[in-house]
């Protein structure tokens, strides 16, 4: 052994050969090219064997010592693994195999060091528990099966889910391990038997992306797999999130009633919901353009003020971040409110979001109102030098119609144009020269006046009113009259029956020449509002020229009755003073005359309180009469002979021609009093001209005629002075209360006779009064 | 030589009364039954001391009358008493009419005898009065 041969041998070894005497223990002998490892020379090795002793590490010499002492003891080969302290003092791990040489009583042993295997071991140990806790900390599961489905590795925070450790299924059979995952089962044996797999699926409570990997050994056969899964259950929550927020905003976007539009910086269009569409009218195949300037182009187009809606888009854009609000007005009358927005996503502007919202009909509601209330106060208050009906229809112009036309019905039944406007005044005379033909009571004017319902139609084309004069759908008398309504570029129209006096008046006619302008319920609603308290305001300014044209009256009356009072009183006053101032030598003749005007007079007088009275029963419904058989011949003789007088001092002639026995049953003082009225107005009024007076049978009637020719009774007059406080004439020419006609009229009337009268004026008047004679 | 007072009254009871009263107390007396009568009276050459006018009457009344007669210089001088049948005349009315005096219906004789001895001298012939 300790040949040089041998030594230099050993000293290529990273080892240490050594011997020990099997009685004494000591080394005898060692050598081994690890000895540069523990800092020492073959030489120190050689010169002191027992040095390997000294350098065991003091925890480990004992452990040696016994090691070395068995072996030598019974002979059995025997290994430690121990530490030795080299010449620098640092510790060196060694793997020392003993056994007992068979021809010198000598225990061998070698030493071989394991510091760096030692070392390389730890340092993949110290790796391998990295990677494991690395593994074991990602949000994964990972598996590795060999071939017989046992599992080699399981790691990963993922593992957690399982229930276990990742460690603890390492060397169980994975389809034993978890028997309820039948779906796994599958695709494990898919991997196990070459294929690549990558799948999804749910399990234990979450979601889970996992990718399978074949194994195979240097043959290429399959030798079990690895898999990787990932939970994505956080994941798909968040997707799920997104997109359950999205179905909302979506949602919201289409349960709105506001039209939305949202623009990128680009100008594409980015979203918009069915309502934006449909308030716009954008057809579809323009809508999925996206283009935003198209879009534009076409909604313009509708638009009152297409140059103001873009001069504010424009100003809109050269303020990014503006947030606006504003009102759109439409051709066909819709309004609509717009607010502006810019879209902001974390602070940064990345379009414009813009809303739309229909409120034409607060609006419209609004304005009805409004406009409702101030018609109702101009309509109501003093209407000077104007009618309601103007009124009315210069306030419908513009915001109702582009013109209106009242039509009034006339009692020859014709139409009449009583009020007339249009936003271009050079066409109101246009206007006022059409005319319906209240014949025709199947359609247009005719039919409202006929029917009393109001009438809508929208979307009147040009061609509509081409047709024979029968065929068009108006009433006008004249195909002149509809080429004008045709000029007037008619596009619209509503027409309301017009009520006053309880019944229909007129009709109003609303016309518009906007091709965008549809006439719908809420504006009939304000048209027969409007008609109403036209209506009304009518009634009231009759009743208000009723009474005015009262209150005159009465006021004349008054003056006229003073007047006929005063007259018999100063006659009498002066009659009485007169016989009373002059002594008691004044003719008899003198007294006499006196008297009898005091007489006449105090008469008269009583005649007209009897008449006033008269009147007050008559108005009271109190005229009874007392019929008794009655010879109206011989009335009328009595009657003239007894205004004998009367007529001489009117210087007329009274002739009678009275049939006999002209009998019937009436009121005889009654008659008594047509009779003097009617003569009484002849002596008046007949210049002094002859009267005639004749009662006649004529049938089953009395026929009595007074005629004068006198200054007569124009032909408007003579309806009228049959009324009361009524006269023909001036009460600066002639006196009289006015109620003698009115008392015959009313006398006749209640014998179921009627009364007339003819005359040429400046030639005299008739009055033929006829009576039932049953 | 001034006429008499000429009564211009339509109502006959009131003219012949006024008449034979102004007669009895000594007055000259004429009548016209309306303003015709008595502007062709005075288109004739009467002259009256004094017309006694109502205002309301047939033809031509009162205004009427007093209207034409303002418009020919020999007339328009004639003083005239306007008898109103419709109590005070108003202001504007008056100064058309320019009357003398304005009696309103019913007014006193004693009034209306006052006036026409202001203005027409009694012919004494039958001085009848108290």
């Amino acid at each position: 052994m300790n040949s040089p041969a041998t030594i230099d041998l050993l000293g290529r070894l990273d080892a240490v050969a050594f011997a020990a005497d099997k009685k004494t223990l000591r080394i005898t002998f060692a050598a081994g090219g690890a000895l540069g490892r523990l800092g020492f020379s073959a030489d120190e090795a050689t010169g002191d064997a027992q040095f390997l002793i000294k350098r065991l590490h003091p925890d480990d010499r004992e452990r040696f010592l016994a090691l070395l002492q068995g072996v030598a003891a019974d002979g059995k080969e025997r290994r430690l693994e121990h530490r030795m302290v080299s010449a620098d003092g640092a510790e060196r791990w060694f793997r020392t195999e003993m056994h007992v040489a068979q021809s010198e009583g000598q225990v061998l042993g070698l030493m071989i060091d394991l510091t760096d295997a030692r070392r390389t071991a730890e340092a993949l140990h110290a790796t391998e528990a990295h990677l494991r806790q690395v593994l074991d900390n990602a949000p994964v599961i990972f598996f590795a099966v060999d071939k017989n489905g046992i599992v080699t590795l399981s790691a990963g925070r993922g593992t957690r889910a399982l229930g276990h450790q990742g460690g603890q299924s390492v060397g169980r059979n994975v389809f034993e391990l978890y028997p309820e995952e039948t779906e796994l089962h599958g695709l494990a044996r898919r991997a196990m038997a070459g294929e690549e797999l990558t799948t999804t699926n749910h399990s234990r409570g979450a979601w889970w992306d996992t990718h399978w990997t074949p194994l195979f050994d240097a043959e290429g056969r399959p030798d079990g797999f690895t898999a990787v899964s990932v939970n994505l259950t956080d994941a798909r929550v968040a997707q799920g999130n997104l997109a359950h927020s999205n179905a909302l905003l979506r949602a919201t976007l289409e349960a709105t009633t506001d039209g939305i539009l949202v623009v990128d910086g680009q100008g594409n269009v980015v979203d918009c919901n069915a309502r934006f569409g449909e308030m716009w009218k954008v057809p579809p195949e323009l809508l999925t353009t996206r283009n935003d300037e198209r879009m534009l182009a076409f909604a313009i187009t509708q638009l009152r003020d297409p140059e103001g809606f873009l001069a504010r888009i424009d100003e809109i854009y050269a303020n990014p971040l503006s947030v606006t609000h504003d009102i759109i007005e439409f051709l066909d009358g819709r309004i609509f409110e717009r607010d502006s927005r810019p879209q902001l996503v974390d602070g940064a502007n990345v379009g414009r979001v813009w809303g739309f919202r229909d409120v034409t009909a607060e609006r419209r509601a609004t304005r009805r109102a409004t406009f409702l209330a101030a018609a109702s106060k101009i309509l109501a208050g003093p209407l000077e030098n104007v009618t309601p009906l103007d009124v009315v229809a210069r306030m419908t112009v513009p915001w109702l119609c582009d013109w209106c036309h009242i039509l009034l019905v006339e009692e020859d039944g014709s139409a009449s144009s009583a009020a007339a406007h249009h936003h271009d005044a050079s066409k109101i005379e246009l206007i006022r020269r059409m005319r319906p033909d209240l014949r025709k009571s199947d359609r247009g004017v005719g039919r409202v006046i006929a029917t009393g319902e109001p009438s809508i139609a929208n979307d009147i084309a040009d061609e509509m009113l081409g047709g024979a004069l029968d065929s068009v759908p108006v009433s006008l008398q004249t195909r002149d009259q509809v080429d004008i309504l045709r000029s007037l570029g008619l596009r619209a129209r509503m027409l309301v029956p017009l009520h006053a006096r309880g019944q229909i008046i007129g009709c109003i006619v609303f016309a518009t020449a906007n091709p965008h302008r549809r006439y719908d319920q809420d504006d009939l609603n304000v048209a027969m509002d409007l008609a109403q308290r036209a209506g009304l305001a009518i009634d009231n300014q009759r009743l208000y020229q009723t009474s005015k044209q009262a209150v005159a009256l009465r006021d004349e009356f008054l003056s006229v009755a003073s007047h006929e009072l005063r007259t018999p009183v100063t006659s009498a006053l002066i009659a009485v003073q007169s016989a009373l101032s002059v002594g008691d030598e004044a003719p008899v003749s003198f007294l006499r005359q006196a008297l009898g005007s005091a007489e006449r007079q105090t008469r008269r007088l009583g005649k007209l309180v009897d008449a006033l009275l008269d009147v007050s029963r008559i108005q009271a419904g109190r005229l009874e009469l007392q019929r008794e058989p009655l010879d109206l011949g011989a009335l009328a003789r009595e009657a003239v002979a007894l205004l004998a007088e009367d007529a001489r001092r009117a210087g007329c002639d009274v002739s009678v021609e009275a049939d006999e026995a002209l009998v019937g049953r009436w009121d005889r003082a009654r008659m008594d009093q047509v009779l003097s009225n009617l003569l009484g107005n002849a002596l008046k009024y007949g210049a002094g001209a002859p009267i005639h007076v004749s009662a006649r049978r004529d049938g089953e009637r009395a026929r009595l005629i007074v005629r004068d020719h006198g200054i007569g009774i124009a032909e408007s007059e003579r309806e009228r002075i049959f009324e009361r406080f009524e006269r023909a004439v001036s009460s600066k020419h002639y006196g009289g209360l006015g109620l003698g006609l009115y008392i015959v009229r009313r006398v006749v009337d209640a014998h179921g006779g009627e009364i007339r009268c003819e005359s040429t004026p400046g030639a005299g008047a008739t009055f033929t009064v006829a009576l039932p004679l049953q | 030589m001034a006429g008499g007072v000429l009564v211009v009254e339509d109502d006959e009871d009131i003219r012949a009364d006024l008449a034979a009263i102004l007669r009895v107390k000594g007055f000259a007396v004429e009548e016209a039954a309306n303003g015709k009568e008595a502007l062709a009276h005075l288109r004739d050459g009467a002259r009256p001391c004094l017309i006694v006018l109502d205002l309301m009457m047939p033809v031509m009344n009162g205004w009427e009358l007093r209207t034409a007669m303002l418009e020919e210089a020999a007339l328009a001088h004639i003083p005239v008493v306007v008898v109103s049948g419709k109590g005070r005349i108003a202001a504007d009315e008056e100064a058309t009419l320019a009357p003398a005096a304005v009696l309103v219906k019913p007014f006193e004789l004693s009034e209306l005898l006052e006036l026409v001895g202001r203005y027409c001298p009694r012919d004494g012939a039958a001085p009848a009065g108290r």
